[in-house]
């Protein structure tokens, strides 16, 4: 044993940053990579599975789902030129899944994931332009979408061409000690080099819109996990879909997703679902990209070659995504950028909501650049309970910068009031609110205690110690440039 | 504009900014924060990614972090001079392993080196970068590396 100990030890050199495990056998290329993730792997591979680019060609065909098959390891591209992982069987569920619920504490990053939905038919043949979701995920970290799944973390990962979901995972963290599941520093939808909507199995080089995911790019249940820092583009429905608790969204830039709206629902390019609780949605920047801006935009064939889709009942109405579609107990939403949405900045409780608190304050990090809820082609918040909708029990909404949208800064239909810690009654600490079309806040059947803010150009701020101030300040000069909705055809709509 | 003349270009604007601002050094970027200036540098050099994508990202960044004009050409034309070095290590990854079926020891170590030479020169942008800044605009670029990193030590979500 003292032997295998010193064998081990003396095996490690450091190269490139990183360890180099001498002594094991490196992975050279599809085969072996699943050799090395699969549970006896480590014996011969180590704990890092490194896959270096394909000699021969741009990407390595994966014709079998790659099973991850213990904990521990890290799963990376390189070194050298990216390292693109493509699918190359039409019916495969998954490029990369896992063994079962016990695989966890799994890193993977530097790597493409190349869904090739266009690889087996454009223009809607193959997988092209599916119409059911979660048939196939590119990225699948748990077993089964209802089953619990271990923690992941993929970072600096690039997704694109999904044929339908990009990424699943799940994973419970504690809250203490141990993290969820987590997506950072990834990109959804970028373009890049594969093959495309049009040109055969040629491979060119993809627009955005063309590499777009076909339905949610992130999708995460579990606890304590999240999204932070991704830029997620072009996804047909969500480009973040949250369905857990104590989830993060934080820092990342979502543009365009709803682009295919492959579900036939406007909806909202971030969403939390109905059974999600205690989410922190934090310093996003979320642009709508004012589409699609008309019904012939929307009816239109879209850059990956499939046609528009009919809402559930088979009419064709404009679909107009907003930026943020809120379900659930308990989220704070602070000081994201909300915008050019064809529909409102954001929707909550549109199936069940409670206690929820909307800022343009980061209360983690009050040195945050300030955001607004701006230009949208609807209210900016729009909080709609009875006669409508259900129960929305509890709002608290602080400080928040909404200005020049299509309707109200803030709409509250039938918000009752909740006396949970710390309060949700309403409007507290001012706020900042210009230029919206129907003035800074109507309601209908909704009687919050704190319904009237003394102004709607003061508020009160944080210093950099987390201190709220005293007394009301000017809402801030803005010098940059001001979004102003696009020209959108639409009659109520002034611009 | 050809790619000498940019990188001219992109090192007098970095010069420009440093005595405007005529600040004090800031700490070298940590790795921590090398994990988002990494992701961010990557992004805008824009091999693997659609102009149009590109400058959707970088039009963020001033929503994202604050940055002024000056602040925005500063990142935008450091991502620009790691571009001809992502380009150079692609061109010479493919001749080492270009034909071969797997690759041998020594071509392992020379793909690792030029990784290792991308790396260097993301380190030296982001400190760049980092002096060529506000202060406060430091800070805030440094946040995403400590959040994340909190995020995924302590399970607090980077608070």
């Amino acid at each position: 044993m003292p032997r295998m100990i010193t064998l081990f030890v003396s095996s490690f050199l450091w190269i490139s940053g990183g360890f180099v495990l001498q002594g094991y056998q490196s992975v050279t290329d599809i085969n072996s990579l699943a050799q090395c993730i699969a549970a006896g792997g480590g014996p011969t591979y180590g704990m890092t599975c490194q896959l270096p680019a394909n000699p021969n060609a741009y990407a390595w065909p994966v014709y079998a789902p790659l099973v991850i098959g213990r904990s521990g390891i890290t799963i990376q591209g390189g070194p050298g030129n990216p390292v693109v992982l493509r699918r190359a069987t039409q019916n495969m569920v998954s490029i990369m899944t896992v063994f079962d619920s016990t695989i966890t504490n799994v890193t993977i990053q530097n790597l493409t994931f190349d869904g090739n939905r266009y690889g087996f038919g454009q223009n809607g043949l193959g997988i092209s332009c599916q119409r059911a979701q979660l048939l196939q995920i590119d990225l699948f970290l748990t077993p089964d979408f209802y089953l619990p799944g271990g923690s992941f973390t993929v970072k600096w990962v690039n997704f694109i061409n999904s044929p339908d979901t990009a990424l699943f995972m799940a994973g419970d963290g504690d809250g203490k000690t141990t993290a969820g599941s987590t997506v950072a520093m990834s990109n959804f939808g970028m373009g890049g080099w594969g093959i495309g909507a049009y040109g055969g199995t040629t491979e060119h080089n993809e627009s955005p819109q063309e590499s777009a995911t076909r339905f949610t790019a992130v999708y995460i249940k579990g606890s304590y996990g999240g999204a932070y820092y991704n830029n997620i583009f072009n996804a047909g429905t969500a480009g973040i879909t949250l369905e857990g608790s104590h989830q993060y969204a934080y820092g990342n830039l979502l543009g365009a997703n709803r682009y295919e709206i492959s579900d036939g629902v406007g909806g909202g390019q971030l969403t939390l679902y109905p059974d999600s609780s205690y989410a922190s949605v934090v310093g996003n920047v979320i642009n709508g990209n004012c589409w699609p801006s008309s019904l012939s935009q929307y009816l239109s064939t879209r850059a990956t070659g499939c046609p528009a889709v009919p809402d559930q009942y088979g009419r064709w109405i404009w679909q107009k995504p907003n930026g943020v579609d809120a379900n659930g107990i308990g989220h704070v939403f602070y000081n994201n950028e909300i915008e050019q949405h064809m529909s409102g900045g954001m929707e909550v409780n549109l199936a069940s909501a409670a206690q929820i608190t909307i800022s343009s304050i980061n209360l983690w990090y009050p040195q945050d650049t300030l955001r607004y809820i701006e230009a949208n082609g609807y209210n900016g918040i729009n909080l709609e309970g009875p006669p409508a909708y259900p129960a929305l029990q509890g709002v608290r909404l602080d400080s928040v910068f909404v200005r020049n949208n299509a309707g109200a800064g803030v709409r509250l239909v039938g918000v009752l009031d909740s006396d949970f810690p710390p309060g949700y009654l309403g409007f507290i600490n001012g706020y900042c609110m210009t230029g919206n079309t129907s003035g800074p806040s109507t309601f209908s059947g909704a009687h919050p205690t704190y319904s009237s803010p003394s102004t709607t150009t003061q508020y009160l701020p944080l210093n950099p110690n987390g201190i709220r101030a005293q007394s009301l300040v000017a809402c801030p000069a803005y010098t940059g440039n001001v979004q102003v909705p696009a020209p959108s055809g639409d009659p109520t709509w002034h611009w | 504009m050809n790619g000498s003349k940019r990188s001219i270009y992109s090192v007098l604007l970095l010069f420009l900014c440093l005595t405007c601002y005529g600040q004090t050094s800031q700490a070298p970027a940590t790795v921590n924060d090398l994990q988002y200036f990494r992701f961010m540098l990557t992004t805008i050099a824009g091999l693997d990614s659609s102009p149009d994508a590109v400058k959707m990202v970088e039009d963020s960044l001033i929503q994202h972090f604050g940055l002024n004009d000056e602040e925005f050409a500063v990142v935008r034309a450091a991502g620009q001079q790691l571009k001809p070095l992502l380009q150079q290590l692609r061109q010479s990854s493919t001749s080492i392993a270009q034909g071969k079926v797997s690759l041998s020891a020594a071509d392992s170590a020379a793909l690792a080196a030029l990784d290792t030479q991308r790396e260097a020169r993301i380190a030296a942008l982001s400190n760049q970068i980092l002096n060529s800044v506000r202060p406060a605009t430091a800070d805030r670029l440094r946040i995403p590396g400590q959040v994340l990193s909190r995020a995924l030590n302590s399970a607090q979500g980077g608070k």
